[in-house]
């Protein structure tokens, strides 16, 4: 049986029909077409499916889609306002904090999170907000750096 | 994932009406972090799911000087971990939730699910047994406590029953001068389950001990208790008949985190390392 869920998804009120047995990475991405976060490990380990919920940084694969309804999301789709990018978007452009970019939509959500919680984070700090996201190619020091960036012009 | 009927009861007795419909086929939603992982790898099929989080009296956080602590079953790990009256009064816990998964996991996962998912190597459990916590279900019938090491059974095995819901954990009051630290080794930092771990309290002069990831439960350190509390002074090297007490204590397997002799090990290590770091909280 199919539940009736409205939710806001970067600032846009949606109503949807989903099946239970969904995830909410699935959602985003087959229903919403939204597909910065990506699935890696499925399990909660990789931190790739990243998005905020109520802001709070969580693992949507490991989140059930009827789970969102009454949510507000925040997805990196929803980071550039009006053509403009977010700073840490610009900060790991800046940094060359990514390579292949598969981690890097996850990263930035939780690095988001971490900025909304915490607008001027120590680099321990940060590493413990991105402990949950692997990167396998770029390494962490840039984007370390790049959050730090980030933070900084925020204030 | 398999498909399943999901509901989400607004209430304990909804909730419990549920589960007491659909029996063995029914399995409880929390945080999730456990669950929707057993399911994703098919080795569970529940075909209903019961979402408990909507519960309100499931979200509290709730302390008095004479019945203590209650954490309700949706309250997540980071909630935990920012609790001031837990960081104040029960730190050990905090810490222990601190070490959970990552930063985003601690978002979903909670001290109830841990308990209720009966790992050997669950973080806040150890903490639960020097705490002396106990576990709070609610039945139809009515309310009760039972204490921690009652509860769990065995690898995921827990005492409860058809249409009972575990509400929460409560922690009795600690007066007079307390200390307690756990200490986890792991492989890495984040996001890896405790090779072994080991929860040291003390409150009055009396010493607490439980051993994570070394026996089929948590287990209590009755024998290096008893050479702790009878000891005057407790440094470095008076603490190594303790240590060789934890070791005779445990029963550890080997497995694809380490051996049991590695674990055998750093059982003493970790005696030695939580309980020094217990004394220096000491006041």
């Amino acid at each position: 049986m199919k539940h009736s869920i409205s939710f806001i998804i970067n600032g846009e009120k949606v109503h949807l029909e989903v099946e239970p047995h969904k995830t909410l990475l699935n959602m985003l991405r087959e229903d919403l077409n939204l597909t910065g976060a990506k699935e890696g490990c499925g399990a909660g380990e990789c931190g790739a499916c990243t998005v905020i919920v109520n802001g709070k940084a969580v693992n949507s694969c490991l989140m059930l889609a009827v789970e969102a309804d009454g949510k507000e999301i925040l997805t990196v789709e929803g980071l550039a306002k009006n053509g403009v990018l977010d700073a840490l978007q610009e900060s790991f452009i800046n940094n060359a904090a990514l390579q292949c970019g598969y981690c890097t939509p996850g990263m930035i959500m939780s690095a988001k999170a971490l900025l909304m919680r915490n607008p001027k984070p120590s680099e321990e700090e940060i590493k413990e907000a991105i402990a949950g996201n692997l990167c396998r190619c770029t390494g962490y020091k840039a984007i370390i750096d790049a959050i730090k960036e980030a933070a900084e012009k925020n204030n | 994932m398999n498909k399943f009927q999901y509901f989400k009861p607004a209430t304990l007795d909804e909730a419990s009406d549920i589960l007491l419909q659909y029996g063995e086929e029914a399995k409880i939603l929390n945080g999730g972090t456990d669950l929707l992982v057993r399911m994703r790898d098919k080795m569970i099929k529940p075909k209903v799911v019961v979402d408990i989080k909507d519960i309100p009296e499931l979200k509290e956080i709730k302390y008095t000087e004479e019945e203590g602590l209650f954490i309700g079953a949706a309250v997540t790990m980071n909630e935990i971990v920012c609790s001031d009256i837990i960081l104040e009064k029960y730190k050990i816990l905090a810490e222990a939730a601190h070490e959970v998964g990552s930063y985003q996991l601690r978002n979903r996962a909670t001290v109830t699910g841990n308990v209720c998912n009966a790992s050997p190597s669950g973080d806040t459990i150890a903490p639960l047994y020097v705490l002396s916590a106990k576990v709070k279900i609610f039945s139809k019938e009515g309310i009760k406590l039972v204490p921690i090491d009652d509860f769990i059974l065995g690898v995921r095995k827990i005492a409860l029953k058809p249409g009972e819901i575990v509400m929460g954990i409560q922690i009795p009051p600690v007066k007079g001068k307390k200390g307690g630290a756990y200490y986890k080794h792991s492989r890495r930092k984040d996001v890896d389950l405790a090779t072994i771990g080991v929860a040291a309290f003390c409150n009055e002069g009396q010493w607490k001990i439980a051993y994570a990831a070394v026996a089929p439960t948590i287990l209590r350190g009755h024998k290096a208790e008893e050479i702790l509390n009878n000891l005057d002074k407790i440094d470095e090297n008076t603490i190594i008949p303790a240590m060789d007490a934890a070791a005779e204590e445990v029963s550890p397997i080997s497995d694809v985190r380490a051996s049991k002799e590695y674990r055998t090990e750093m059982i003493r290590i970790g005696l030695k390392r939580a309980v020094l770091a217990a004394l220096e909280q000491y006041a």
